[in-house]
């Protein structure tokens, strides 16, 4: 129905959030050194939820606000039918591309994911007694309240956890001492503790709504990296310098199979390793335990932004639903060719979806002829106007009757977003 | 024959038959999964399907002795997921998908070299 509305806020948000993003990026780049990674992930749940949720709730009052005289531009000068079938014809599209873009890559992702599940199911045997008694020792530690099975799956290459409602730990089919493996067990039931798995498909339904804009594989990939860091944070405290260097190496050893093997980590499991860059910060992340500040009033902000997205930028709705919808009726105004001296209107197609009564507007005195032209009725509410007629008067002007719900007013339509001069 | 790959069902049964022992009539295979896994509730007529199918795949061949026909393993499990694995490998392997999923670690840029500074880096560090 609201073609326009649509398009609209899901452009504003991309653009809105997507500045957002790269504003919380610098700023944490800034702080990087001095900021928690937990912290740090935080917001990026936050950024997630403003993507995926274009329409966020107005405020009274916006900042910024944009006039649309969009649709006065529908059906003023030239009239002609064609005037209105382009403007709709090209939002329409627009939509129709945007929704057909986003059912594609959910459909594909969701298909690779279950691909990945079913052959998951298929290929892993259950892990060793001591690492299913040492998962369950580190759960009552951590006191994660349920039972997490560990797999076996030999064609992966780095471990992971995987399964949003009955998760599970997947190691390669590779030999851990028992330092490396507790650390491994470890972080993987960390990112089970944290919710990662949520985040990351928080992010995959950012990017579903969002395929278009080139910023999101980057964005994602930073929120992943940023998990990872917040991972490792919770791992490391309270361990040991000594343990920080174990699971450095064990990192490393990760990182040396992952390379050899190159099986990429499927979309909806946490992993455990990075590129050479990232690597070197990560373990110094690691080493440099503790000490770091949480600057909470940085994600707040990043959360009251995103909210604020909704209002930053907003439509003028009062005048929004004065206006004819030219753009959700068939030819909203057919008319003869521009050519003629007078347009004479014949179709009243005007649709509001909550269209709920049509008043009867009775016409001001001096009118001499009345060509019925364009209805739109609209719900009744004070100062939203229930219903504008428009209508060639005596003095061949055209004039535009809104009906509010207490009142009607009756104006020439030059002065009013009805331009229909001939 | 190329082997296709199984789907959910197929491979459930072809899962349990690989567990028996040899030769599988239906009766038998329907014990077994009333068993194994008593929640599927398979039907003996479901059943039946899926075994002609997995024979005209070429999964598994059949002798009819009296009333009963029995079933023999074409294809081994090992030699199957080996197939699965084979599959997953190319897959998951930064292939077809790889620009539109691209999950946290890009280790398409490290090479052991990279590693091995890493290491000696790791080593200096851990002294401290």
């Amino acid at each position: 129905m609201r073609t326009t509305y649509i398009v609209t806020q899901l452009l504003i948000c991309t653009a809105l959030m997507s500045a957002l993003s790269l504003a919380y990026l610098g700023i944490s780049r800034y702080l990087r050194e001095k900021q928690s990674a937990r912290a740090r992930y935080a917001a990026w749940w936050l950024l997630g939820f403003g993507f995926l949720l274009p329409f966020k709730p107005h405020l009274p009052k916006a900042p910024v606000v944009m006039h649309y005289y969009g649709y006065s531009a529908v059906i003023s000068t030239p009239i002609s039918s064609h005037t209105a079938y382009t403007h709709n014809g090209r939002l329409t599209l627009l939509l129709a591309v945007w929704a057909a873009g986003a059912i594609i890559t959910g459909v594909l992702l969701i298909h690779r994911q279950m691909r990945f599940s079913r052959s998951v199911r298929r290929l892993r045997r259950p892990a060793g007694a001591a690492a299913q008694t040492m998962t369950g020792l580190l759960c009552m530690e951590m006191e994660i309240d349920r039972n997490v099975p560990v797999y076996v799956l030999p064609v992966i290459s780095t471990p992971m956890l995987g399964g949003l409602l009955r998760p599970a730990i997947y190691l390669p089919a590779q030999k851990y001492d028992n330092d490396e493996l507790r650390l491994i067990l470890k972080h993987e039931l960390t990112h089970l503790m944290h919710g990662d798995l949520w985040c990351k498909l928080l992010w995959m339904g950012a990017r579903t709504v969002h395929w278009f804009n080139p910023l999101m594989p980057m964005l994602m990939r930073r929120m992943e990296q940023d998990c990872e860091f917040a991972c490792d944070e919770s791992v490391m405290r309270g361990e040991s310098h000594e343990t920080a260097a174990v699971y450095c190496s064990s990192i490393l050893n990760t990182a040396m199979h992952h390379c050899a093997g190159r099986v990429q980590a499927p979309i909806l499991a946490t992993n455990f390793s990075g590129s050479r860059d990232m690597l070197k910060a990560r373990m110094n992340a690691i080493f440099s335990r503790g000490g770091k500040r949480n600057f909470w009033l940085l994600t707040a902000a990043v959360g009251i932004v995103t909210l604020l997205t909704g209002s930053l930028l907003v439509m003028d709705q009062r005048r929004h639903s004065a206006y004819v919808y030219a753009e959700d009726s068939e030819p909203a105004v057919t008319a003869m060719p521009a050519t003629t001296s007078m347009p004479v209107m014949t179709t009243m197609t005007a649709i509001s979806a909550e269209t709920t009564a049509i008043k009867e507007v009775s016409m001001p005195a001096h009118t001499t002829e009345t060509i019925p032209a364009v209805t739109a009725p609209m719900p009744v509410t004070e100062n939203v106007p229930a219903m504008t007629t428009v209508f060639v008067g005596a003095d061949g002007v055209v004039y535009a009757v809104t009906a509010y719900g207490s009142y009607t007013e009756t104006q020439p339509a030059g002065t009013s977003l009805y331009s229909f001069n001939p | 024959m190329e082997l296709k790959k199984l789907p959910d069902a197929e491979f459930e049964i072809m899962r349990t038959i690989w567990r028996m022992t040899e030769p599988v009539t239906s009766a038998m295979l329907n014990a077994q999964l009333r068993q194994t896994s008593p929640a599927a509730l398979w039907k003996p007529q479901t059943v039946l399907t899926m075994l002609t199918r997995l024979e005209g795949k070429g999964y598994l061949r059949s002798e009819k002795h009296g009333k009963e026909r029995e079933y023999y393993v074409l294809v081994p499990q090992e030699e199957y997921l080996a197939l699965e694995a084979e599959n997953f490998r190319q897959r998951f392997a930064g292939g077809r998908f790889s620009g539109l999923v691209k999950a946290l670690c890009d280790t398409d840029d490290l090479t052991q070299n990279d590693i091995d500074d890493l290491r000696r880096w790791l080593e200096e560090r851990s002294r401290k």
